[in-house]
C-alpha cells in the first residue's frame, strides 16, 4: 500500500465488510477535477478514484432494477460505457458524476431487458409496459418481501415513460430533483412536479395490482 | 437541506430494495485494472466482461473488453460522429434495431449482441451486412413494428414485411438499424455505418 492510501472500511445489508483503499490525495477532490483529469489527462488513477467512490451507488442501483446476481457485470459495463461517452458527458461541480452514472446504468438496464426478451428470469424483475402478471396464485408460495416487490416493480412497469423516469432516478436511483434533471435534460422544478404526480400514479397502481390489501401488517 | 426523496409507502420501500449492496471485492479489483486499461489504452472494443443478462434465444451475451494499446482508434465521441458522414463503428457487435427512425423513444428498440461471431478477424463491412440482416430477421419475425407498440411482447412470427434499412452509427458506437430510404442516417444526425 501506498504511504498515502487509506484503508476505509465499508459495510452493507449483506454483512459482509471490506476495506478499501483510497488514496488520501483524491478523497477531497471532487468529482469534476477527477473526470477532468481522466478524460484530459488520461489519468487511470483519477477515474480509479471515481469508480472506488460511485461503485456502491451505482450496484445498488443495478440490483434494486435486476437483481443482485447481475450487479458484478453490469457495474462494470457502466462505468466503462461512460468512459465511452466521456465527450458527451459533463461533470458538474456540484452534482458530480453520480447522475450520468445513474443515468448510463437505467439506459443499459432498459437495452438489457429489450435483448433479454422473454427471460423468465430477468422479467421477474423487469416487467414491460403494460403487462402487469397475474400474481393472485402465487401469494402463498412468495416470501412476503419478495411478492411485494415484484408487485411494486409491476406497478412501475406499468406507468408511462416520463413517470418512470422520474421515480427510476429519483426513488429507486435516489438521485435529488437536481441531478435527475441533468440526466433527462429539464428543470429540476419540473422534475419535482413530474415526480410529485408520478408518485401518486404509482401508489395508485399498486392499489389496483391489489398490492397494498395483501399484506396484513399487524 | 437534502432534496433527496424519502420513501413513504409499501411501494417506494419495495423499490429501494435491497438498501445498500457492496460490489464484492475481487470484482471491485477486476474492475479497476479493467477500466484503467482502458483510460491507458484509450481504446475500448467489445470482445470480456461478461454480463449474464441473455440475448433473446441466443444464450448468455458475451462482450469482451480488448485493450488494444498501440492502434488508437478511440471510441466516437459526439462531435466527432456527427461530423463525419461515414464511420467505422468501434463497437461493431453491438446492435440496435430501430423500429422508427428516430432514437427518441424508449420503447422501440431491440438489442442484440453479435458476439465473438461479429469480427473475428473479419471486417467492417461484414459486420454493417450482418447488423441489417439481424434487424431484418426481427422484422420478418414480428420483433419489431412500425406502430405502436413498436415491440411487442407477442409478436405474430414469420413472414411479416420489412422496411428498407439503414445502418448508422449511433454515438456510443454501436451499430444502429433503422428502417428508411438512404439517407436517413444524416436526416438523425448520425453518420452512415462504414460499409
Amino acid at each position: 500500500m501506498e504511504p498515502d492510501d487509506a484503508r476505509v472500511q465499508r459495510s452493507g445489508d449483506d454483512g459482509h465488510s471490506e476495506d478499501v483503499t483510497v488514496s488520501e490525495a483524491d478523497v477531497d477532490v471532487s468529482d469534476d477535477v477527477l473526470w477532468s483529469r481522466a478524460v484530459e489527462h488520461g489519468d487511470a488513477d483519477a477515474f480509479a478514484a471515481l469508480y472506488e467512490r460511485h461503485a456502491d451507488r451505482v450496484a445498488t442501483y443495478v440490483a434494486r432494477r435486476v437483481g443482485v446476481e447481475h450487479v458484478d457485470d453490469v457495474v462494470a459495463e457502466v462505468f466503462l460505457e461512460a468512459w465511452r461517452q466521456r465527450d458527451r458527458i459533463v461533470v458538474g461541480q456540484e452534482s458530480g458524476l453520480l447522475p450520468w452514472l445513474i443515468g448510463v446504468a437505467r439506459n443499459l438496464v432498459l437495452v438489457s431487458y429489450r435483448r433479454a426478451g422473454r427471460d423468465a428470469r430477468l422479467t421477474t424483475r423487469v416487467v414491460p409496459d403494460g403487462d402487469v402478471p397475474d400474481l393472485a396464485d402465487e401469494v402463498a408460495d412468495r416470501d412476503e418481501a419478495e411478492l411485494r416487490g415484484r408487485q411494486a416493480r409491476a406497478a412501475l412497469s406499468s406507468l408511462g415513460a416520463e413517470d418512470r423516469a422520474v421515480l427510476e432516478l429519483c426513488l429507486v436511483g435516489e438521485l435529488t430533483p437536481r441531478q435527475a434533471a441533468e440526466v433527462l435534460g429539464m428543470g429540476a422544478s419540473t422534475v419535482r412536479s413530474r415526480l410529485t404526480r408520478a408518485r401518486r400514479r404509482l401508489a395508485a397502481a399498486y392499489e389496483a395490482l391489489g398490492a397494498d390489501g395483501g399484506v396484513r401488517h399487524d | 437541506m437534502t432534496d433527496l426523496m424519502t420513501p413513504e409507502n409499501d411501494v417506494e420501500r419495495a423499490l429501494r430494495s435491497p438498501t445498500e449492496v457492496l460490489v464484492a471485492p475481487e470484482a471491485r479489483d477486476r474492475h479497476r485494472a479493467l477500466l484503467m486499461a482502458a483510460v491507458t489504452a484509450d481504446v475500448v472494443e467489445p470482445a470480456a466482461v461478461v454480463t449474464p443478462i441473455r440475448v433473446h434465444g441466443r444464450g448468455r451475451r458475451r462482450v469482451t473488453v480488448v485493450v488494444v494499446g498501440a492502434v488508437a482508434v478511440t471510441a466516437i465521441g459526439g462531435g466527432l460522429a456527427v461530423a463525419l458522414s461515414r464511420l467505422r463503428p468501434s463497437e461493431p457487435s453491438m446492435i440496435r434495431c430501430f423500429a422508427v427512425a428516430t432514437t427518441a423513444l424508449d420503447d422501440a428498440e431491440l438489442g442484440f449482441d453479435l458476439g465473438a461471431a461479429a469480427s473475428p478477424g473479419g471486417t467492417v463491412a461484414s459486420v454493417a451486412v450482418q447488423a441489417i440482416d439481424q434487424c431484418g430477421q426481427a422484422w420478418s419475425r414480428g420483433e419489431l413494428s412500425s406502430t405502436a407498440p413498436y415491440v411487442p411482447r407477442d409478436f405474430p412470427g414469420g413472414g411479416q414485411p420489412v422496411p428498407h434499412l439503414v445502418a448508422c452509427v449511433l454515438p456510443q458506437g454501436f451499430v444502429g438499424v433503422f428502417p428508411g430510404p438512404p439517407g436517413t442516417c444524416a436526416a438523425l444526425g448520425l453518420p452512415e455505418a462504414d460499409l
